[in-house]
This record gives structure tokens, C-alpha cells and sequence, in this order.
């Protein structure tokens, strides 16, 4: 067990846990601790000296928006993000009631008017609506006594912090920005209320006398029905988790499409001398190319091909998305195809001499003999494309309006304010960590498929 | 900025949290009669620009839900992506500067038929100048009993700077065809310096110019003044403001010199522009757009209470985003020159007043004049293109339709929309320009030949 343990821990690069696992182990106990020792006080004294050296600049460098935010002040926005992110969810929740509730209340509504249309009784269905309609009262009734209760919070903070003299950082973000969304659910439910009252009382006025009276009746319950029908979607402003979960999966969709591009033609330049020569001094040429050239011309690209009635609206799958998603791609899939295109080449002739005589076919051979032979090479490249990709995200979402990461580091940027700088700083270091993650994956996958171990390095 | 203007500062923000938590339950809609709209879930560009407040207030005050719209806003990098979304339908709608709709369709910039049926604002911007640009024109402007210098300043008191100065005058304004671009132009040569032409070799417009003027994002102005990149700027609020409130070597940034108020008293700025195609395809979506939209400018302009709410929405970080101390100093009726020189300005910003949002044929003639002063339009036209161009980029029958259904619904009073007019602003008075000129949209070429510096 401790032995898989350990072995593990070496295929993960997770260093730390070993001199752990072999102190457990008993495994030179005395060797082990001072390696652990080393292992922890080393990066420790490091990261003192960075966050010493960060602090002694940020009360020094004034930026033309005030002064550089200390590591404190970034700690504390990197937690008022946190807290933005919480209340997107309860936001989305919200929506979600919202959005559940207009459609019961519409389908409600359809009914009667196939009731009516039948020349069929209406009252259960009156009453079942009446009932539903107590229901989200009950909910507005709650919403309004948090509200008091948050309001009264937020406002004693506004209070405390002013009696402080604190004026340049966000007082109680969460609660702030929850009493907003409760206000707007609030609203939307209580809206959505008083719409269904304006049906009743336009049912009523539709047997009236005066006619005028009656046509406005009806056309009032027409306009309020057929809005009720149409189902909204979601449109909040999005949260850090939203921009971190777009990046992602940006690069990773990037990621896949240079593979997909660049394993075949890293095999195919590795089994032909000529097909190399003719495409080398190509490969050679757009492999420096900026990724800040190649979003410009994949925008006009793209939105060439998917332009008005064909332009992709997806919350997710978009034009932007798409703008990005390439740009990675043809930034980062160079590594790929040139190791890829070098394990193809460098297959152990006899394997292929074997191959020969056991009249295996062009696409065994591949299969059978060249892939495998190559996958190590392929899994280096594809280790490197990835950390291409994800570097080469951040720009071109900044480039491309694509609601990820970049992209709201441009907005913060564009902010021009100190709580802005701090909110960029907070996104270098998830950019950093999840880079770092991402490395890790396809450092553990390139271990896996590897033979032999000492070909990865850390 | 004092410890008591900061008290206040708060005081207010809490003031405007406080107004948000009364209930206004049903007050939006209740008297809205929804149009059948074909498209309910719509996606929106801005521009971090105080005179993205109408769009930012429909949505944050419940118009456009009261429509039936379910409106998603984002802020764009700069006005050619903004622009290139809204052609390429990414975006169904944005904040566009007046001259985008014109320019795309005249062929000035990207070409593309936009159309505008709402005007967002009028006023709102300031040129900027560095401040040790500013120490050295000072001593050529008058100043009065206090020792505060007399505004309007014309630029005649920054022509002997620039004869003067070692190396190129670059200043930076945000778009070609953009109303900053002009009033940048119009008041340079008001005082006898030269910002040079666009001709057909030369589409930066630096040709003859006594100084050299790119376009940047307006956000970054203030970066770029800091960096020298640029010694002043052209630019919409908070981004003058902005200047007054950041530091460099003890001073202040920048001062701004002179207001788009003081050039041409209320000229037009921002329009809600949408492609042509995008209108015809969605004409009922379109008009409950321009219904939302009229409520929120006519809430913006109802009371200072409003406008104190509307900068703490704006201050959030996914709108404009800048400190409420620098947004609130345009946006609530006064404006900072240099820091201790704090004067009224009631109509910096007006969105509604003034009949302010309808979309005049004659401010479309007016860009039109400019490109071609300028050497954008490279030809002379007759008077009747003008005015025929003007009537297919702007629609003020779809605004009067919007406005007649909100006057039937009670939401608008007839006060609140200028009633027959054929579509032109009466001529200007003789202070309504720095160079006292007037202009009479019916007659541009008479308006274009009156100017000394223009383009053959």
C-alpha cells in the first residue's frame, strides 16, 4: 500500500509526500526528516523573500491609478472575488426560480385559454393559478425580510468602515451583492405577480360594456400572455468561477483541434522525407507567428464563415469562443508536430524492416507500430502545446471579447482604478496555478505512456 | 480629495443603496403594454463611457424587462471590435459613437449599413492636456478677479506652445469618424492650428497638420498621458476627470482645458446603433428597444437623485467601473478643471433634456460636414446627399412610434418629445460654436465653405 503509495507520488512529481511516506515507511527516518525539512523551509524562504520584496515595492511604485496593491490588499480582493462568485450562484439560482415560475404560470394561462376555447368551466384551473400565484407571495414575503435584514448589515458596515476612515475597499461584497440580487428577484417576482393580476382584471373588462374599454382588455391579456411565453435566458454578469470554466475550456477545445491538426501531419512529415521537404519551409515560417497577428486574422476568418443568420450565439459556443479557440490552436500546435514528426522518424528501423516482412499495411504499420513507437514524442509535444495554449488564451480572449479570463482582465485594466490592479494580480496567480495544473496532467499522462522514465522531466 | 468631500462621497453611495431598497414594486411596468417581439434575449456592446448610462439603466432599472427584453451587456475592447460584433451579429445592438453609423455607411470606416433610431446623449466629453503642456499655454489665458482662468479657452493660447515645441504634438482621440476626432479638429482650428487632413494617400489625417492625432481606447488616455505617449487627449467622461484625479510628480495628470460643451453647446455624441438588416429582420424588438431606452434617458435626466444612483450602477465593475468620486464629478452637474477649480455645469451631461435622444437629421448632417472638412469624403456632394444619406442612417419615425405608444401607455408626456419638427435642429445661435459660426443642417455645403481651413 505504501509502496503504491510512493510510487505514486514519484509518477505525480508529488515530491513532497515522499520523505513523508518513507518516514511512515521507516525508511532512514533521520535522512528523510531533514530532506522534508529542506523541502519545506527552501520554497518557504523564497515565497518570504518574493511577498517581502512585493511589499516594499508596493509602498514605493505609485501607478498613475495610486499606489501598487500590497500582497494584503490582493488577498483581500482575491477574497471579495470569492464572495462575487457565491452570489452569482445564489443569483443564478434565483433566475432559475424565476424562470421555473414564469413557465408554470404561463402554462397556467394556456390552459385556461384552452379551457375557455372548449367552453369549458375555468375555475379549478382559476384556482390552481390563485393558489401558485400565494406561492410566489410567500417567496416575495421572504425576499423582503432578508432584504431588511441585509440592508441593515450592509448599512452598519457602511458605517463602521467610514468611522475608520476606510474608503478604498468594497464593505461586505457578498452581502452587498446578494441584497442587489434579491432586490432584482424580488422585483422579477413581484412583477410577474402583478402581471397575472393585470390578466384577471383584463379577463374581467373583456365582458364589459364600453368598448374601447374591452379592446384594450384584450389586447392588454394578449401582450402579457405572449410575454410570459417567451422563456428567458440567463443574463447575469458572470463571476470568476464563469471566466475560469470559459478559459478552460477554450484551451482545452484549442488544445484538441491542434492535435487533431498537428498529430497526423507530424506523422506524415516523419514518414516521408519529401512530404517534410515540401512542407518545412511553411512550418518554419508560421511558427514564430505572434498570437497577437494570428487573432486579428482569425477574427475576420471566422466571422467570414459564420457571419449573420449562421453567426454562432451559444452561451458557451460563440463567435468569440471560436476566435480564441483557433488562435491557441495554431499558436501551440507547432510543438506537437515537430515531435511528433521526430518519434516518427526516429522508429527503430528493425521494427519497421519486421513490418516489412509480416506484409503488414501502410495504415497497420501506423497503427501498430509507428504510433506506439512515437507516443512518447507525441505526448512530449502535446505536453508543450498545452502550456503554448494556455499562455497564448489570455491574449487572444483579450483580443476577441470572449467572456474567459483575458477578457476580464482587459475589462479590469480598462477599469483604471487600484481594486482593479489587485483584481489583476488575483487572476496572474489563477492563471499561474492552473497552468501549473494543467502541466501536471500531462506530465502524469507523458509518465503513464512513457517506457522508459528517464525521457520526462519535471 | 479631503476627508469631508469623502464623508459625503459615502454618504451618498449609502443614500443611493438606501433608495434602491425602497420598493418600487410594479412601478416599471405597470402601465407598459408589451410589444409582440421576435427576439427576447438580446446581447448588447458598450464602451466604459459614462454615455453608456441609457443601456446600463434599462437594464438595471427594469425598462427593458418591462419590454419583454432579456438584455445581456458587454464592454467591448474598442470601437472597431464593437463595431465589427455588431456587423458580424455577435452583438444585436451597441453604444456607438454618432459617426459610426454614418462613417460604415458612407464608407468612411468599415463598411456596413447601421442605422440609429435613439441618440444616447449630448455633451459629455473634454480635451485633455498634460499639465506641463497646460503650465505654458496658462500664461496666454486670460484670467479673472480670482486668478482662475476665463473658459471657454480657445485654442489660440496653445498655438504658441506648439510653434514652440521640440518634436512631434501627438494627441489622441478614440476613432477616426468619432465626434472626439472633430471637436478635437474643430477646436484646433478655431485657433489657427492645423490638425492636419485625410486624403487619399494619407488615411491617418496627418497631412499638414501642425500636430499629429491617433486614435486610442478611451480607457487607456490616461495610461498613455502618464507614459508621454500622447500629451493630450480628446476623450468621454470619467476619462477627463480621471486625469484631474491621478497623480504624477506631485500634480495632477492633466487638466482639461476645454468641455464639448464649450466647443459646440450641445452637440450630440453616442447613438444605439443596429445593422439595417438586423432591424428589418426584428422590427417589433427594435421598437421595444427604443421604448426602453427613452424611459431610461428620461430617468436619467429626472432628478439628481437619479443621476446619484445612476454613477453608483455605473461604478460596478462590469459598467464603467471607475471610482464614484470621478464618475460622479461629470455626471452629477459640475466639473473639475484643475483640482480647487470645481464649476457648475449643469448640461455636461445630457441624456434626455432638450429633446436629446431624438435622432436629428441635422446632427447626421453636421459628422457629414466634418468628414468631408476633413478629407474623409474626398468629394463634394450636393446638399440633397446629405440629406438623403441622413435619412437612411437616421429614423426618427421609429423613435415618434415608440414614443407615441409610451405617451398612450402614460409612461411619456407629449412635452417630452419635440412635435412637429420636420427632423432639423433649428440654425445655431451665434454662441452656440467657439468660432461663433452658425450651422443650418439644410445647408451644409453653404456651412462646409464657411470654414477657412478644410480639405480641397
Amino acid at each position: 500500500m505504501m509502496q503504491k503509495l510512493l510510487n505514486f507520488s514519484e509518477k505525480t512529481g508529488l515530491t513532497l509526500l515522499i520523505p513523508i511516506i518513507k518516514i511512515i515507511m521507516k525508511d532512514e527516518p533521520e535522512k528523510q526528516a531533514k530532506e522534508l525539512l529542506k523541502l519545506i523551509l527552501l520554497p518557504t524562504l523564497a515565497l518570504s523573500i518574493f511577498f517581502g520584496l512585493w511589499s516594499l515595492a508596493s509602498t514605493r511604485i505609485k501607478t498613475s491609478v495610486g499606489a501598487l496593491p500590497s500582497p494584503s490588499y490582493v488577498w483581500f480582493q482575491a477574497k471579495a472575488m470569492a464572495a462575487d462568485a457565491r452570489a452569482e450562484r445564489v443569483n443564478k439560482a434565483e433566475f432559475a426560480f424565476y424562470e421555473k415560475s414564469r413557465a408554470i404560470l404561463s402554462g397556467l394561462l394556456t390552459e385556461r385559454q384552452e379551457q375557455e376555447a372548449a367552453g369549458k368551466p375555468t375555475e379549478a384551473s382559476d384556482a390552481q393559478r390563485t393558489a401558485f400565484v400565494g406561492d410566489l407571495q410567500g417567496r416575495v414575503d421572504e425576499l423582503t425580510s432578508d432584504i431588511k435584514i441585509l440592508t441593515a448589515d450592509v448599512d452598519a458596515a457602511h458605517i463602521a468602515a467610514t468611522a475608520a476612515g476606510i474608503t478604498d475597499r468594497r464593505i461586505e461584497p457578498y452581502k452587498t451583492n446578494i441584497l442587489k440580487f434579491y432586490q432584482d428577484a424580488q422585483y422579477s417576482l413581484t412583477s410577474l405577480i402583478s402581471k397575472n393580476t393585470r390578466i384577471d382584471t383584463a379577463i374581467i373588462n373583456l365582458t364589459s360594456g364600453d368598448e374601447k374599454k374591452r379592446k384594450l382588455a384584450a389586447r392588454k391579456r394578449t401582450a402579457y400572455e405572449r410575454q410570459l411565453s417567451k422563456p428567458r435566458a440567463y443574463s447575469g454578469n458572470g463571476s470568476i468561477l464563469d471566466y475560469v470554466k470559459r478559459s478552460v475550456v477554450t484551451v482545452l477545445f484549442g488544445f484538441f483541434l491542434a492535435a487533431v491538426v498537428a498529430v497526423p501531419l507530424g506523422i506524415l512529415c516523419g514518414l516521408s522525407k519529401n512530404f517534410m521537404t515540401a512542407v518545412n519551409p511553411l512550418i518554419q515560417t508560421l511558427r514564430p507567428v505572434s498570437p497577437l497577428a494570428w487573432v486579428l486574422i482569425t477574427i475576420q476568418i471566422v466571422d467570414g464563415v459564420f457571419v449573420g443568420e449562421k453567426a454562432l450565439n451559444g452561451e458557451l459556443i460563440n463567435n468569440p469562443f471560436l476566435h480564441s479557440a483557433i488562435t491557441v490552436a495554431l499558436c501551440s500546435l507547432w510543438a506537437t508536430l515537430s515531435n511528433t514528426a521526430l518519434g516518427v522518424s526516429s522508429v527503430n528501423p528493425d521494427y519497421m524492416n519486421v513490418a516489412k516482412v509480416l506484409k503488414l499495411n501502410w495504415f497497420d504499420r501506423i497503427i501498430k507500430i509507428v504510433i506506439p513507437s512515437a507516443i512518447p514524442f507525441i505526448f512530449t509535444g502535446l505536453r508543450i502545446t498545452l502550456g503554448v495554449g494556455w499562455m497564448v488564451l489570455i491574449v487572444s480572449e483579450m483580443m476577441a471579447t470572449s467572456r474567459g479570463l483575458g477578457w476580464y482582465i482587459d475589462q479590469q485594466y480598462q477599469n483604471n482604478k487600484v481594486e482593479s490592479l489587485a483584481n489583476i494580480i488575483v487572476c496572474i496567480f489563477i492563471i499561474g496555478i492552473i497552468g501549473a495544473l494543467l502541466d501536471r496532467i500531462m506530465f502524469i499522462l507523458h509518465k503513464t505512456v512513457s517506457f522508459n522514465d528517464d525521457e520526462v522531466s519535471a | 480629495m479631503n476627508a469631508g468631500n469623502k464623508q459625503t462621497a459615502l454618504k451618498t453611495a449609502l443614500a443611493a443603496i438606501l433608495a434602491a431598497t425602497l420598493p418600487t414594486f410594479g412601478a416599471v411596468d405597470e402601465n407598459t403594454i408589451p410589444l409582440d417581439v421576435e427576439k427576447s434575449n438580446l446581447h448588447f456592446g458598450f464602451i466604459k463611457l459614462t454615455d453608456c448610462a441609457p443601456l446600463v439603466i434599462a437594464k438595471e432599472k427594469g425598462f427593458f424587462a418591462a419590454e419583454g427584453l432579456n438584455v445581456k451587456l458587454t464592454a467591448q475592447k474598442n470601437w472597431v471590435i464593437l463595431l465589427d460584433n455588431v456587423i458580424k451579429g455577435s452583438l444585436d445592438g451597441a453604444h456607438m459613437l454618432a459617426g459610426q453609423p454614418i462613417g460604415a455607411t458612407v464608407g468612411v470606416s468599415q463598411k456596413a449599413e447601421i442605422i440609429t433610431a435613439y441618440s444616447l446623449d449630448l455633451n459629455g466629453n473634454a480635451i485633455t492636456l498634460a499639465t506641463d503642456v497646460w503650465e505654458q499655454m496658462k500664461v496666454n489665458v486670460p484670467a479673472d478677479a480670482n486668478g482662475l482662468p476665463i473658459h471657454p479657452i480657445k485654442a489660440d493660447a496653445l498655438k504658441p506652445v506648439i510653434d514652440h515645441w521640440e518634436g512631434d504634438f501627438n494627441l489622441g482621440m478614440v476613432f477616426p469618424v468619432s465626434t472626439h476626432n472633430y471637436e478635437l479638429r474643430y477646436w484646433l482650428a478655431a485657433g489657427g492650428i492645423h490638425p492636419g487632413f485625410y486624403t487619399a494617400a494619407d488615411a491617418q489625417g496627418h497631412t499638414d497638420g501642425d500636430v499629429v492625432i491617433s486614435p486610442n481606447a478611451p480607457p487607456l488616455m490616461p495610461s498613455y498621458l502618464n507614459s508621454r505617449a500622447i500629451l493630450g487627449y480628446c476623450v468621454g467622461e470619467p476619462w477627463n476627470q480621471k486625469a484631474v484625479l491621478a497623480e504624477k510628480e506631485g500634480q495632477q495628470l492633466g487638466v482639461p482645458v476645454v468641455t464639448n460643451y464649450e466647443i459646440w453647446k450641445n452637440n450630440p455624441e453616442k447613438v444605439f446603433g443596429v445593422t439595417k438588416g438586423w432591424a428589418e429582420k426584428n422590427p417589433q424588438t427594435h421598437l421595444a428597444v427604443i421604448k426602453a431606452l427613452i424611459r431610461a434617458g428620461k430617468w436619467l435626466d429626472a432628478s439628481i437623485e437619479n443621476r446619484e444612483e445612476a454613477v453608483d450602477i455605473l461604478s460596478r465593475s462590469h459598467y464603467v467601473g471607475a471610482e464614484i468620486e470621478v464618475l460622479r464629478n461629470s455626471m452629477t452637474g459640475t466639473f473639475v478643471y484643475e483640482r480647487g477649480d470645481r464649476r457648475e455645469m449643469p448640461d455636461f451631461n445630457v441624456f434626455f433634456r432638450y429633446y436629446a435622444s431624438y435622432p436629428y437629421y441635422s446632427d447626421c448632417i453636421w459628422f457629414l460636414t466634418q468628414m468631408r472638412r476633413w478629407g474623409q469624403l474626398s468629394e463634394d456632394k450636393p446638399d440633397h446627399w446629405y440629406i438623403e444619406t441622413a435619412k437612411n442612417i437616421y429614423r426618427p419615425a421609429l423613435y415618434m412610434e415608440a414614443a407615441q405608444l409610451l405617451i398612450e401607455e402614460d409612461n411619456l408626456s407629449e412635452a417630452d418629445i419635440p412635435t412637429g419638427t420636420d427632423g432639423f435642429r433649428p440654425v445655431t445661435g451665434a454662441g452656440d460654436f467657439i468660432d461663433g459660426k452658425a450651422y443650418d443642417g439644410h445647408k451644409p455645403n453653404e456651412y462646409i465653405q464657411s470654414f477657412t481651413i478644410r480639405a480641397d
